[in-house]
């Protein structure tokens, strides 16, 4: 169980807050990533800018979880590319899923989504970030390392931000720590679920909705 | 062990991991090897309840029965127990200088940390990391084979069992001079199990409550995790599935039953 790690939540968070949870240290991967391939400065400097931007909206309004809330949610339609992940979280049934559907879709994974950071916005402890390098996939197509420290954290963790091009800058697509990309856990969480209602995506869209109503009124 | 070794070593080949998921390795969906998926969602059940009436209830009594900094010495010890055996996985898996931090780790914690209970290693700059002998067989080329739910320890695959049972011999708990009975050692492992219980809490209960299918949740981040400690990082990367191109439409069976209900 030990091997599971503390990933998935936590990369929820960090999504949203550059990283401010405790996870166990990841020693492989980073450091052997940074010199394998070309660097992308201009992926790094976005991730260390909006790193900042993130831990200063935490730091400036501690205690205030309605403003954070609020400073968070632009923040992150500024810096995620919220449609690309909510057409990447569908998987193979992105293909298949109607328009209706999937303005329905898009309408709860944004308030899911939210709630699962938001609920820990109050974890934030003073950790800090540094990017320590990046490999390019393609030149539109960046993974930016980062390491993050301080705070409750009893060992630096290394977490990975995936970043494409997008109108002259840059958009988040997904987060990894630990090994475990987000975006990807959620794809494979949805589509099971959707596989096992038989490809019946209003199921999945139905138990969101389930899910949010319940978070609201908790 | 030698026997034991070839015999666990040609069940995971026989596993008939399929040579098309490595190629396919851009759907994330291809990655997953999972054909006990029905009986593996049973034993998750099955593992949900002994959790809510056994495990999770013992973790968090062991929570308010020590204080966090003799839970944290605890911890040190557990991991000290653990690092001759990382020093061996290091070493088969040809990585010399991790080799010689874990030797190090060993010898300085288990002298200076006073029987590990101090971990003085990593502020003196040589960092804890893990290994162990299912990521050893992965880095030599065997493959993860079926995904496996083993009630008690979690989320696993027919190689890192296979790896678990090995590291189990090979534990220094096991060494012949350290006169340790059966009971000894299963007293550390449950003080284990229960201690990664713990510190697993907060995740598996997000998980459990955000999740809409928390087995395919676990089984994702387990593969991954493992996947990322096996797998050369530039290949990992360029792996990755792409954010403008999804995996092709489901087949038209499912695609058949879609749509509101």
């Amino acid at each position: 169980m030990r091997l599971l790690s503390r990933s998935l939540f936590t990369a929820a968070l960090l999504i949203a807050a550059g990283g401010v949870l405790a996870t166990a240290p990841s020693p492989f991967t980073a450091p052997a990533l940074a010199q394998s391939a070309a660097r992308n400065a201009g992926a790094e400097q976005f991730v260390q800018t909006e790193a900042q931007r993130a831990l200063n909206i935490l730091t400036q309004h501690r205690g205030d979880l309605a403003t954070e809330k609020r400073l968070f949610r632009g923040f992150i339609d500024q810096v995620a590319d919220v449609p690309r992940i909510t057409y990447f979280v569908l998987g193979k049934y992105s293909r298949s899923i109607s328009p209706a559907q999937q303005h329905e879709f898009a309408a709860v994974f944004r308030e899911y989504a939210s709630n699962v950071y938001e609920s820990r916005l109050n974890e934030y402890h003073g950790e800090t970030l540094r990017v320590t390098g990046s490999v390019a996939r393609t030149p539109t197509d960046v993974i930016v390392q980062t390491q993050i420290s301080g705070g409750k954290l009893d060992q630096p963790v290394e977490v990975a931000w995936r970043v494409l091009a997008e109108g002259g800058g840059w958009k988040v697509v997904d987060v990894q720590v630990d090994g475990v990309w987000l975006a990807i856990t959620q794809q494979q969480d949805f589509v099971s679920t959707v596989d096992n209602a038989g490809g019946n995506i209003q199921l999945l869209i139905d138990q969101l909705k389930r899910q949010v109503a319940k978070d609201e009124a908790g | 062990m030698r026997a034991v070794l070839i015999g666990l070593a040609g069940l995971a080949a026989a596993s008939l991991w399929p040579a098309a998921q490595a190629a396919a390795a851009a759907d994330p969906a291809a990655q997953i090897y999972d054909p006990w998926e029905h009986a593996n969602r049973a034993l998750y059940r099955f593992n949900d309840g002994l959790d809510r009436a056994i495990l999770r209830p013992a973790a968090l009594g062991y929570k308010r029965a020590v204080a966090r900094p003799v839970r944290a010495g605890v911890r040190n010890v557990l991991n000290n127990i653990d690092t001759p055996n990382t020093l061996v996985n290091d070493l088969l898996q040809g990585r010399v200088v991790l080799g010689g931090q874990s030797a190090a780790r060993f010898v300085i914690n288990s002298t200076v940390g006073v029987a590990g209970i101090f971990d003085v290693a990593s502020p003196l700059g040589i960092p804890a990391h893990d290994a162990d002998f299912g990521q050893t067989l992965g880095r030599w080329g065997l493959p993860p084979g079926p995904f496996l739910y083993v009630p008690v320890f979690g989320p696993t695959d027919l190689r890192d069992g296979a790896g678990r049972i090995v590291d189990g011999f090979a534990s220094i708990l096991s060494l012949h001079d350290l006169h340790l009975t059966f009971w000894d050692r299963t007293g550390v492992e449950v003080v284990d199990g229960v201690d990664s219980r713990l510190a697993l809490d907060s995740t598996l209960e997000e998980v459990k409550h955000t999740a809409t299918d928390p087995y395919a949740t676990e089984r994702s981040a387990y593969l991954q995790y493992r996947r990322s400690r096996v797998v050369d990082p530039k290949q990992a990367v360029d792996q990755l599935p792409s954010f403008d191109e999804p995996p092709p439409a489901p087949a038209p069976h499912a695609a058949a039953k879609s749509g509101p209900s």
